[in-house]
């Protein structure tokens, strides 16, 4: 590696090793934020208390109390043990994202490492994965996306260890890509690493048990497994949505039915297409640089080598990553995309400096080597390699996002003149906002934990609370009533009729009344400010609760 | 054995498919495709699978 590489190469990792210890002081952070952090998180929360109890989460929502989750039950699943330990508690399942992530990161730079053998390289692209500024702010959260993701990438990994050996270092630069062997000539299949494909498909079980958004990695594998031996993939693509469905039909039969309404129907969604196409062009803007390195990787595999699984992941996440413009998604949905695009990226990069192409001989090849003898000389793939490793250096720069509230980090951002541009004075965050974009990644404040208790005390009197964040009501030790989006998205959906939580606000049944957004159906809305009244506004992580209590004198 | 060609077939003909079907969608909803920039950036998508996969056509009996 030329002298010009090393330094750009340093100066990446020096930007990846910043971001991450900035991802790392975050989480740890945030985990000990005793109130929900992103919308939502609560609720999750609850989910994992009902599934430690035996129950279901998966209820009818008309009736009280009024609440159903819309996520399948692996993450939750997995946090039983904490609850039993610990009870209702934020920071195991915070952590929990925060690890998966860690494992993505690692199973990333695997994937680099076996295929180039270039570890420096290997642990760029698994650092490059935790930079992004939507996975900092979206994983290390009480949610279930990053462990899907988790699954998601473990199960690429594994099918990218089913067919063949991977080619070293030591193979000639102008080789053919691997032949076929004779039996997959005749329409066969090839030799197949039977624990591979079975660690491949329990990952990639868990994955779709974790979210409903992993159904386009499953996709992408048996898309991959297909290519590579098609009979054989249909069998397994059979045997595994056999099993799938099976699982799926025995919880829609112990829950009367109420799986299917709150994990399928519910999540049917008004799509917004000005949602996507923003999204997608910050997206672009923060995560360009890896994206060229990902398409160019993506162009040499189609015409020179063989499909990877990385590269069909790649385009599936691509095209999954639309879903982002449904109301009620966000940036999250890009992980996945994130995370195959860093495994491209790092395998570009990776064979780069290796010098281990596989060039097939074909029309392509051909005039590229017409064109090098007609110019005599080779390629300058010094100096490609050192413009793509600055490719990592530009994403690095693009992505940037810091708590400036941090002794270490204000130093530094002070010297680099760097201020807040978000609603949070001590926060910047290079990515803007656009709808859809989830305003998060500061550092809670010791007010803001100081107000989340102030809003806790308005409810402890109260019998029946109805909060859009249900961390009050845990926290009180309240039942939990309602979960707002998911009413409103089966309101709008005309699978609820609220007429018994609209009765329940309009005869004051509960003692307060807490709201965010509003999140809940436009009926529940309404019904809520006028049989109550705001007595206090209380901030809080850049929101304002409104605390109500009933109207005096109201009569329905 | 899927090939490079195979491939190549079946982008130009999902391509083909939007080229051809989103216009007769859009006649048959009375839409109009002029102005509306996600139909047009769908239609050069679809132009663009045609363009990749008659490039891959060449490759003939390469593995994909």
């Amino acid at each position: 590696m030329k002298p010009l590489t090393r330094i750009i190469l340093g100066a990446a990792l020096i930007l990846m090793v910043a971001h991450a210890i900035i991802y790392v002081v975050f989480a740890i952070n945030l985990a000990q934020f005793p109130f929900d952090y992103d919308q939502g998180e609560g609720f999750e929360l609850h989910d994992t208390v009902l599934l430690s109890e035996g129950q279901w989460p998966y209820r009818d929502n008309a009736v009280y109390p009024f609440y159903a989750s819309n996520y399948p039950p692996l993450y939750h699943v997995l946090l039983i043990p904490f609850v039993w330990l610990f009870g209702p508690q934020y920071w195991y399942g915070r952590l929990a994202g925060f690890a998966a992530t860690l494992i993505t990161a690692a199973a990333i730079g695997y994937a680099v490492q076996r295929a180039t053998r270039q570890r420096v390289i290997a642990a760029l692209a698994g650092l490059a994965f935790l930079a992004s500024n939507y996975v900092y702010h979206t994983s290390p959260l009480f949610r279930q996306h990053a462990t899907m993701v988790m699954f998601e990438t473990l199960a690429i990994v594994a099918a990218g260890l089913m067919f063949g050996r991977v080619r070293g270092p030591d193979e000639a630069r102008f080789t053919s890509p691997p032949s076929p062997s004779p039996s997959s000539r005749r329409g066969g299949s090839e030799p197949l690493d039977r624990r591979a494909l079975i660690i491949a498909l329990i990952a990639l079980m868990a994955a779709g048990f974790t979210k409903q958004l992993a159904v386009a990695t499953v996709g992408a594998f048996f898309a991959y497994f297909f290519v590579r031996a098609p009979r054989r993939a249909l069998g397994y693509a059979i045997g595994f949505a056999v099993v799938a469905g099976l699982i799926f039909l025995a919880i829609n039969v112990s829950t009367g039915g109420q799986w299917w309404l709150n994990i399928i129907t519910a999540n049917v969604n008004l799509y917004i297409p000005s949602q996507f196409t923003d999204l997608a062009q910050q997206f672009v803007g923060l995560h360009g640089a890896l994206l060229i390195l990902a398409g160019l990787y993506t162009l040499y595999e189609l015409y020179f080598a063989r499909l990877s699984i990385y590269t069909i992941w790649f385009a599936f996440a691509a095209i999954d990553a639309v879903l982002a413009g449904k109301w009620g998604a966000g940036d999250s949905y890009f992980t996945t995309l994130i995370a195959a695009m860093c495994i491209l990226a790092g395998l570009f990069v990776g064979h780069l400096v290796a010098r281990d192409w596989t060039i097939a001989n074909n029309y392509w090849s051909r005039a590229f080597t017409r064109l090098e003898s007609r110019a005599r000389r080779s390629l300058p793939i010094g100096l490609i390699t050192a413009a793509a490793m600055l490719m990592f250096v530009f994403y690095g720069l693009a992505v940037v996002h810091v708590p400036l509230n941090v002794p270490v980090f204000k130093t530094v951002t002070d010297v680099l003149h760097i201020q807040s541009n978000t609603k949070f004075p001590a926060f910047y965050d290079s990515a803007g906002w656009v709808a859809g974009y989830a305003l998060l990644g500061q550092l809670p404040t010791a007010e803001d934990t100081a107000n989340g208790w102030q809003i806790t005390e308005a409810l402890r009197g109260s019998r029946l609370v109805l909060s859009e964040d249900s961390a009050f009501a845990l926290q009180a030790g309240k039942a939990i009533i309602g979960n707002p989006t998911q009413l409103k998205n089966l309101y709008e959906n005309q699978h609820l009729d609220p007429s018994a939580l609209v009765a329940m606000i309009r005869t004051q049944q509960f003692g307060v009344v807490i709201f965010r957004a509003p999140f809940y159906p436009q009926p529940v809305i309404e019904a809520v400010y006028a049989a109550y009244q705001v007595t206090a506004t209380i901030p809080m992580n850049g929101n304002t609760y409104q605390i109500m209590t009933p109207r005096p004198g109201y009569v329905f | 054995m899927i090939t490079k060609r195979h491939f190549g077939l079946v982008l130009m003909f999902v391509g083909a498919l939007g080229l051809i079907g989103l216009p007769l969608f859009d006649v048959v909803r009375h839409h109009a495709i002029a102005g509306n920039k996600y139909q047009l950036a769908i239609l050069i998508g679809c132009a663009l699978l045609i363009g990749v996969g008659a490039t891959l056509l060449p490759l003939g009996e390469q593995p994909l």
